[in-house]
């Protein structure tokens, strides 16, 4: 009897152990093989991309919260001169972390792996990271920045384009027009986020030889179309969806082979993208370039997505002169 | 040297009283497994006569979680041509039994080519050209982690002729009239079974 | 016996040394006392700490996987909770435990372990009545021991596996959720927990294992096909026993937890092998036998035919929506991502008129028509039909190890990878974690497939025909009363191969 008693004891104990065992140790043993790996003077960030919203986040993404909640945008701080590691998480798909100014990437992050990289930020400054693999629907807004030092990082936002649900652009009526049609579009599937409202350009693109991703309200001027008559012709006749190649013979508009040609290349741009080249070719691959669209937009969304640039350029111009449209 | 040729000729004997005891049951098991021979081999010979090779071009769009066209039919000595599109995350096209993986990243009309045989940096390719060469269905499925459904998205490659599916609906059908055969044979009430019942 | 056992056998894999070289007597035809044959076994089998020592390292394990699908990756296949639960688990528990070890999952199962603890108030020790000292004393009394809790008596009307068959179908309607999030089978194995553990507090014994866990109900219907069982030697000296300790319990261990009379148990269907038979039987007349497969034969209701109907749908079912390539179906069944619900309710209206509805509907047409054909009608209309949809067991069975193989040898380096790295935090505990997901054998796995369909069939052939025989006694008439179901199950193995194969 006496042994049994014993046996019973142990089961119990046994037990006990065996619970709090399967909570505790592998709290202890992440947080001690963390720390072991990285010496207390070093500044630690731990990002996790999450696709569906589009964001690389510091907070903690677990199986018991990833698909109830939205996550926050990350922008850590670091000290400059002070040794740092990066540790790159994945919540659901292939992400490409890139942090181009501070040479870091692009890194590949898989989900379920962890990707280290180590650094030392030599420089104050506000440093703009990015994801580079289309990762689902809100990719574009995959970016935000790292603050190195005390800088203020409202100072440098005024560079960057709003990020907005651009994916969410309600829809506009059935027969809306061309234009309007164009302008959902660019907004919708995100042309925005790097052309900027309108496409007036302006956000910067680290290494890239002109600076700031192209402004493209001056559409019109790339396509030799010089007065408000000749875009509104094209406009018309992509409207009516008349092949401008069959307009060759008599167009009214003076130039029109170049015109066309210039045309079919835009469109080519769009439908096959366009790696953007590098100011200094010894530094980083830009972060952003133009992505291949032809598996996302037909040809019509393209004439589409044209005719409403040209018409941009139109409209800023009537502001410029005080002209009423 | 003895005790070996006891042993072999106990083996013999045995063999021998096992075959007499169990003639009945052999014999079935030889109808059963010629019939299953039969229609099987029947299944096998009508399978169709391929056509002269011809090149195949297809578009495989990836998405989660599946791929459009779902199912790829070509025959043995075809000439396939893959161009891949992802409509949102990367995926990856892994064909079973053909040495090949595929990252599909969406909006660029290149592919990142993964084989076997060639370690270090993946070929980059627009087209992917190969000569389907063993038939039967092989699966592809996605190899990058793209969301939840993930390990369950696949599509089917099928090889013409494809002799294994009438071959075994053979040996069903095999099984099936085999077992008939000897259903009626020794149709009558079974002692044997009622036995196993009562047990 | 229709067809020969020693082609069969041999297809199957099962050792025909079992079938043919065994004494033959009536009650132990084929069967091999293991107890007896290995030694050590049953020293092994009576130790009191024999199953604790048994559950304790899985239950350690499943607490792992909770806190891992809870506080881990949110990526599946990164988290050790869905890899080695759907993957490793299950393919295991299809394709090894239940048709060799009938349910041996059931002697290691940790659900109901906090339950049955309470209950006993004893993890190893048993709670048997002092005679001297009469019942008094804390706790309720059933046979020879004390339990804590209500005890109170599972209803009547409950007392089938109709409950398991719905639950276990609804279960399965989500498949596609727990099979893909790791949070949402910490819900499930989470509620096993706890439903197990309030209705042990609740009722008696393993009310729990023998009426609600909906694994148990399958587990229950596929060990029928098993090679092993645990059984009584000698009825004679079942008859002559006063003592019935196996139902009673006493000293030496506890009365069935399973509600059997183990001593007259004719089939695996409710027996969890605790082994609690093998410990209070005074004559060590309980043993654990190496039998042929499918050596079970009787369905004994509807509920149990109908466990058969669904679990073949929910092959059918699942070859088609994973293992197929038409992904509209995937995005049906995915309902908590893509939120189709007219498309979620289309799949789920059909699996479950398939499985309650249609596909029993098909097989009643079937044993109906063979009926018709045989003529003289002496059986039973309703043993006639129970008898008929036996083959489903092994066709079913084997269609389900058909199906589980490609998931495994697809997925299996998963398991490497978690193995090292189980909550997907970037852990390399056995310098696995980086292994590259790696498919073994995909393009010959047809090759596997096709002759596990074919068994099942052979054996579902070989076990429909013995009943036909049984209840169909003039000339020619078995074989008419089964072709119309032979048939059938020969057109539902060609269905699988078309899906696989095709």
């Amino acid at each position: 009897m006496t042994s049994l008693k014993v046996a019973e004891m142990t089961a119990v104990v046994l037990t006990l152990g065996g619970v709090v065992g399967a909570t505790a140790v592998p709290f202890y043993y992440e947080t001690a093989s963390v720390e072991r790996q990285i010496p207390p003077e070093r500044q630690v960030i731990t990002l996790t991309g999450v696709g569906h919203d589009g964001v690389w986040t510091d907070e903690e993404v677990t199986g018991a919260n990833y698909w109830r909640r939205s996550f926050r945008r990350a922008r850590p701080t670091l000290e400059v001169g002070k040794r740092a590691r990066l540790r790159l998480k994945s919540a659901d798909v292939v992400h490409t972390f890139y942090l181009p100014a501070l040479g870091i990437g692009p890194v590949e992050v898989y989900p379920g792996h962890v990707a280290e990289i180590a650094f030392t930020p030599q420089e104050e400054g506000v440093f703009e990271y990015y994801c580079r693999t289309v990762c689902g629907t809100p990719h574009f807004n995959m970016r935000g920045v790292v603050i190195v030092g005390s800088q203020d990082p409202e100072a440098t936002a005024g560079r960057r384009p709003e990020r907005v649900e651009y994916w969410r652009e309600p829809p506009p009526p059935e027969d809306a027009s061309l234009v309007r049609r164009g302008e959902w579009m660019f907004r919708q599937k995100g042309c925005i986020t790097c052309h900027g409202p309108a496409g007036q350009g302006g956000v910067p693109n680290w290494n890239y030889v002109k600076d700031t991703v192209p402004a493209l309200n001056t559409l019109a001027q790339t396509m030799f179309l010089f007065s408000p008559e000749d875009v509104n012709f094209i406009v018309e006749r992509l409207e009516h969806r008349v092949p401008l190649e069959s307009l060759e013979e008599d167009a009214p508009v003076p130039r029109f082979s170049v015109v066309l040609a210039q045309y079919e290349s835009i469109r080519n741009v769009i439908r096959r993208g366009n790696p953007a080249g590098k100011k200094d070719p010894k530094g980083p691959a830009p972060p952003l370039e133009m992505p291949a669209w032809e598996s996302r937009l037909s040809d019509a969304d393209i004439d589409a997505i044209i005719a409403y640039l040209l018409t941009q350029q139109r409209r800023e111009a009537a502001e410029q002169t005080g002209e009423t449209p | 040297m003895n005790v070996g040729r006891g042993a072999g000729e106990g083996a013999r004997r045995l063999a021998r009283r096992l075959i007499h005891q169990r003639r009945g049951q052999i014999v079935s098991g030889m109808v059963l497994l010629l019939s299953l021979a039969g229609f099987g081999a029947l299944g096998f010979l009508v399978a169709p006569t391929l056509p002269k090779p011809q090149e195949r071009s297809f578009t495989v769009v990836a998405r989660r979680y599946g791929y459009d066209p779902a199912i790829i039919r070509v025959n043995r000595g075809d000439t396939v041509r893959l161009r891949f599109v992802s409509e949102d995350v990367v995926h990856g096209f892994y064909l079973e039994g053909h040495d090949l993986d595929v990252r599909i990243t969406p909006m660029r009309s290149t592919v990142e080519v993964h084989r076997s045989g060639h370690a270090g940096e993946p070929e980059v390719v627009e087209e992917i050209v190969f000569r389907a060469e063993r038939e039967g269905k092989f699966r592809y499925r996605c190899s990058q982690t793209c969301g939840f459904m993930h390990p369950f998205m696949l599509g089917d490659f099928v090889v013409g002729p494809n002799r294994l599916l009438p071959t075994s609906i053979g040996l069903a059908v095999g099984l099936l009239l085999g077992g008939f055969i000897l259903m009626l044979t020794k149709s009558g009430p079974a002692r044997a079974m009622e036995k196993d019942d009562a047990a | 016996m229709f067809v020969q056992a020693k082609g069969i056998r041999a297809l199957a894999g099962t050792s025909p040394a079992v079938a043919t070289l065994a004494p033959r007597g009536p009650a132990t035809a084929g069967r091999i006392d293991l107890l007896q044959a290995v030694p050590g076994l049953r020293w092994l089998l009576t130790r009191r700490w024999f199953q604790f020592a048994m559950i304790l390292p899985n239950l350690v394990l499943f607490l792992l996987f909770l806190m891992a699908g809870t506080f881990g990756s949110p990526v599946g296949n990164r988290n050790i909770i869905i890899i080695f639960v759907w993957i490793l688990w299950w393919f295991l528990l299809i394709s090894v435990l239940v048709p060799f070890l009938s349910r041996a999952w059931c002697i290691v199962c940790p659900f109901p372990f906090f339950g049955e603890w309470l209950q006993r108030r004893a993890l190893v020790d048993v709670r048997a009545v002092d005679p001297k000292k009469g019942k008094g004393g804390p706790g309720t009394i059933i046979g020879r021991n004390r339990y804590f809790g209500w005890n109170l008596r599972w209803p009547k009307s409950l007392t089938n596996i109709w409950l398991q068959n719905i639950g276990f179908l609804g279960l399965c309607t989500f498949s596609a959720l727990f099979l893909t999030r790791p949070i949402v089978s910490v819900g499930i194995l989470g509620a096993l927990f706890v439903i197990g553990t309030v209705l042990a507090v609740l009722y008696r014994q393993r009310a729990f294992c023998n009426y609600v866990c909906p694994v148990s109900g399958f587990l229950g219907l596929y060990a029928m096909a098993s090679t092993i069982e645990v059984r009584s030697k000698d009825a004679d000296v079942c008859a002559k026993c006063k003592d019935k300790g196996c139902l009673a319990g006493g000293e030496r261990g506890w009365g069935c937890p399973w509600l059997m009379y183990p001593s007259k148990m004719d089939r695996n269907n409710y027996c969890g092998l605790c082994m609690e038979c093998l410990k209070t039987c005074p004559y060590a007349n309980m043993t654990v036998n190496l039998r042929p497969f499918c050596a079970d034969t009787r369905l004994k209701g509807y509920d149990e035919a109908w466990k058969a109907f669904i679990m073949l749908t929910l092959a059918l079912a699942y070859s088609v929506i994973y293992l197929g390539p038409w992904g509209f179906l995937k995005d049906w069944a995915n309902i908590a991502e893509k939120a189709d619900f007219t498309g979620f309710l289309i799949y789920a209206a059909s699996l479950w008129i398939l499985a309650l509805l249609a596909f029993p509907g098909l097989y009643y047409v079937a044993v109906w028509l063979g009926r018709r054909l045989a003529g003289a009608d002496i059986a039973p209309a309703k043993e006639v039909f129970l008898s008929f949809v036996y083959p489903l067991v092994p066709l079913g069975l084997l269609a389900w190890v058909a199906f589980s193989l490609p998931l495994v040898l697809v997925n299996g380096s998963y398991i490497l990878m978690v193995v090292s790295d189980p909550f997907g935090w970037g852990w390399d505990l056995f310098g696995t974690a980086q292994i590259p997901w790696t498919p073994v054998i995909p393009d010959w796995t047809p090759y596997l497939q096709v002759p596990l369909l074919l068994v099942g069939l052979a054996y579902g052939l070989k076990t429909g025909y013995g009943h036909a025989r049984r209840l169909f006694t003039a000339r020619g008439q078995p074989v008419r009363a089964f072709a119309p179901v032979s048939v059938l199950l020969t057109a539902i193995t060609v269905l699988f191969l078309e899906l696989y194969l095709g």
